[in-house]
């Protein structure tokens, strides 16, 4: 994207203008200028995570006077889309925008600050996250790295990925190489599939070739964006496997240190703000491409019986319950996430459930 | 002094206040710098140095917790974003007043309900939140996403005010009634309270009676028989608990408004004399502090509904026809709003427009994944 493209985008998010002049806004002669690159997981230039991370960079410079200038780079400029983690664990970079549930190999807890099976929407993490203990723990869990979580966004509910097989019950799983990461990818591989982890970028080619036969990625907008219905008949809903990503912005806790209180808050805020682009720029993207999926792409969309969600609710439950088992920290990450999913339950079923309930009432 | 952000080291910040000069030279390269104008078009493009202000933020003197807490965050965050440059004195005010003394530059941000603002409705309808509206995500959807914003600011420029969402109520109650309610028939005569002038009508139009009892009086009113039922002020349960105990079936959805806003209104002047980088400091409290207002009710009612149920509230859905019937009425009175005003018209179909749109999506995410994914509370 072309920066004066960038800066209109990202200027309707949260109502800002950024800095459109090619000269940036200059800090205090005597205060210091930190220089920080960002690495990321996400293509070069891809919708809304890829430029939610530039809108990060954007607003930390804004907000600090210039006194921090971020630059940004897109997966494989600087480190691959899965090395996000050690290049700031290892000072390559002192942020990057990703998402907890692609560094399971360093801890299995790690995947509940992204997203679990059947686990929490957005809503419901978010205040997990901030409200609860979910953020501290986060930070607990990152912290023998070097790295400091920050949440940074929140997909919302995915779909259920590209099939060219009905799925009509759970034997259909059987044999299927799927891309799906995280803790679906367990699932899956108990039902008989199995999981393959592959970046964006690769995702078509390998479609393509028969690398994978299925393939799971975000939602409407940026499968649209991969051309994932040129090979593939089936759109899924709903999206078990992820009810809501979170996506992480990780900060090098030794670069952190270094900046003064307000600067602190600064990087800390504008993590969120910029996070709420993804979630807000998804919705309306989301619409737009999935209606263009269904009446100019042809593609047909399905619904996952009840019964094959119930199956794999089964599964997904025993694969969470053995993550818990894994370590002392795994255990209380599960105890807290869990018990704040049913505590919330109740308000949440007499609030928003009965207004998704309400909508075809709503429609004018 | 307690401090928004989590991750705080504690130290003393090692960047120093700048030197006359260094302001100088920020002025300079700050007027290259463009201006914040697309969140309050026609603003000054100059960018002014970062310098210390005091400010005065006024919420309404009703004491609901749940705006309190929202109001101080703002006020907290704003301070140490700014590094204590921008720093808010939080004085309440009666709550006419609080929109008023924005208005004439006596405050420089107030912090309340938008419906509250009795003195302007052309600034209030679609961004208060309507019956059978937008919920929550909606909102803030239409408003960043779906070109809400710019419209919002069209009008406020005129009233010399910039708006930010800083909360929203999400779905609550439909209020807390003396007595169950059964069927439709049996809101014929009632008299509720209710807050919002276009909920007023519909309840008007079902057959019942629109009450506009004071705050103050509220539960004295239902005490005495004066009114039977009302809409609660607050979403967060804690507020609602002398509500709920003189009227204990607590009714739901909340079809007047799945999301009435809160917002800071920022006097326009103060606005101006803000540099970029302070503007952008309160657009990102402001946003922040929406997220934590939405939080707060998703962490927090779930126990209060438990606790007031041990004291003997019912919650109870309304019924289904009665619902149906309330939300039809709804859009005929949301479409009659704007039917005389070009300008009404052009925000209305803008938020219609996005609100069609959503339901689409709705049906395939947020929908299914309330029906078939969620976790309940047993298990």
């Amino acid at each position: 994207m072309k920066r004066r493209e960038f800066i209109a985008a990202t200027a309707a998010i949260a109502g800002l203008t950024a800095c459109g002049q090619d000269k940036p806004p200059q800090a205090p002669q005597s205060a210091p200028i930190y220089k920080w690159k960002m690495v990321t997981s996400w293509p070069k230039n891809f919708p809304v995570l890829g430029t939610a991370a530039e809108y990060l960079a954007e607003l930390i410079r804004i907000m600090s006077a210039g006194r921090i200038a971020v630059k940004v780079y897109a997966a494989g400029e600087l480190v691959p889309a899965f090395a996000c983690f050690d290049a700031v664990s290892e000072g390559v970079a002192e942020l990057a925008h990703s998402a907890s549930y692609y560094w399971k190999g360093k801890n299995p807890a790690f995947q509940f600050f992204s997203t679990v099976p059947f686990g929490m929407n957005a809503t419901q993490a978010t205040a997990w996250l901030h409200e609860a203990d979910g953020l501290d723990l986060w930070r607990e869990a990152y912290a023998a790295y070097g790295i400091i979580p920050m949440p940074a966004g929140n997909t919302g509910i995915q779909m259920g990925g590209w099939f060219n097989r009905e799925i009509k019950q759970l034997s259909d799983f059987k044999g299927l190489k799927i891309r799906i990461p995280g803790l679906g990818g367990d699932v899956v591989s108990r039902v008989g599939a199995t999981p393959v982890s592959l970046p964006g970028g690769d995702l078509l080619t390998s479609m393509q070739t028969g690398v994978i036969d299925a393939v799971e990625w975000v939602a409407p907008f940026p499968d649209l964006a991969f051309g994932l219905h040129k090979v593939a008949r089936y759109y899924y809903y709903p999206g078990w496997q992820e009810p809501g990503v979170q996506c992480e912005c990780m900060l090098s806790q030794r670069a952190f240190e270094q900046l003064p209180q307000d600067l602190q808050t600064v990087v800390y805020t504008a993590s969120h703000v910029a996070g709420q682009m993804i979630r807000f720029d998804f919705i309306k993207k989301n619409n737009q491409a999935l209606l263009a999926l269904q009446e100019q792409h042809g593609i047909i969309l399905k619904e996952f019986p009840d019964e094959v969600l119930a199956g794999l609710r089964v599964v997904a439950n025993d694969v969470i319950e053995e993550i818990a088992d894994h370590s002392e920290l795994a255990r209380r990450v599960y105890d807290s996430y869990m018990a704040f999913q049913r505590k919330t339950a109740a308000w949440q079923a007499i609030t928003e459930q009965v207004y998704y309930e309400m909508l075809p009432a709503l429609s004018h | 002094m307690k401090t928004y952000c989590p991750l705080l080291i504690n130290k003393t910040p090692k960047y120093p206040t700048p030197s006359a000069a260094a302001r100088r030279h920020f002025l300079r390269a700050g007027a290259a710098v463009a201006s914040l104008s697309a969140l309050a078009p026609g603003l000054s493009s100059l960018a002014t140095p970062s310098s210390q202000q005091q400010l005065l933020l006024v919420p309404p003197a009703r004491h609901l917790s749940w705006l309190q807490r929202g109001a101080d965050f703002f006020s907290r965050l704003v301070g140490d974003l700014s590094g204590h440059n921008l720093q808010f004195s939080i004085q309440p005010r009666a709550l006419s007043e609080c929109f008023q003394q924005v208005v004439d530059g006596s405050a420089h941000a107030c912090f309340a309900y938008l419906r509250d603002w009795q003195a302007e409705p052309y600034a209030r309808n679609f961004f208060a939140g309507l019956p059978g509206g937008l919920n929550t995500p909606g909102v803030i959807g239409w408003l960043y996403e779906g070109g809400g914003l710019s419209l919002w600011h069209s009008v406020c420029e005129r009233l010399g005010v910039v708006p930010m969402l800083v909360g929203s109520s999400g779905m609550s109650l439909a209020g807390c009634f003396q007595s169950p309610v059964r069927s439709g028939d049996e809101i014929n005569g009632l008299k509720m309270r209710l807050l919002g002038q276009h909920a007023r009508r519909v309840w008007e139009q079902a057959g019942g009676i629109a009450v506009s009892a004071g705050e103050a009086e509220l539960v004295a009113a239902l005490h005495e028989q004066k009114i039977t039922a009302a809409e609660p002020l607050s979403p967060l349960l804690e507020d609602m608990q002398d509500l709920i105990a003189a009227a204990p079936y607590c009714y739901y959805p909340s079809w007047q408004s799945p999301a009435t806003t809160v917002v800071c209104l920022y006097n326009r002047q103060a606005y101006e004399n803000c540099s970029d980088d302070q503007r952008a400091i309160l657009i990102a409290a402001a946003r922040s502090t929406a997220e934590k207002m939405e939080r707060i009710l998703t962490a927090e009612n779930a126990a209060y509904m438990r606790k007031l149920q041990r004291q003997g509230a019912k919650f109870e859905r309304l019924p289904a026809a009665l619902l149906t019937k309330l939300l039809r009425l709804a859009q005929s009175v949301v479409a009659e709003m704007s039917r005389d005003d070009q300008w009404l018209t052009q925000v209305g179909d803008s938020y219609v427009d996005f609100q069609n749109q959503l339901l689409h999506l709705h049906r395939v995410t947020e929908s299914a994944y309330f029906q078939k994914m969620m976790l309940t509370e047993n298990g």
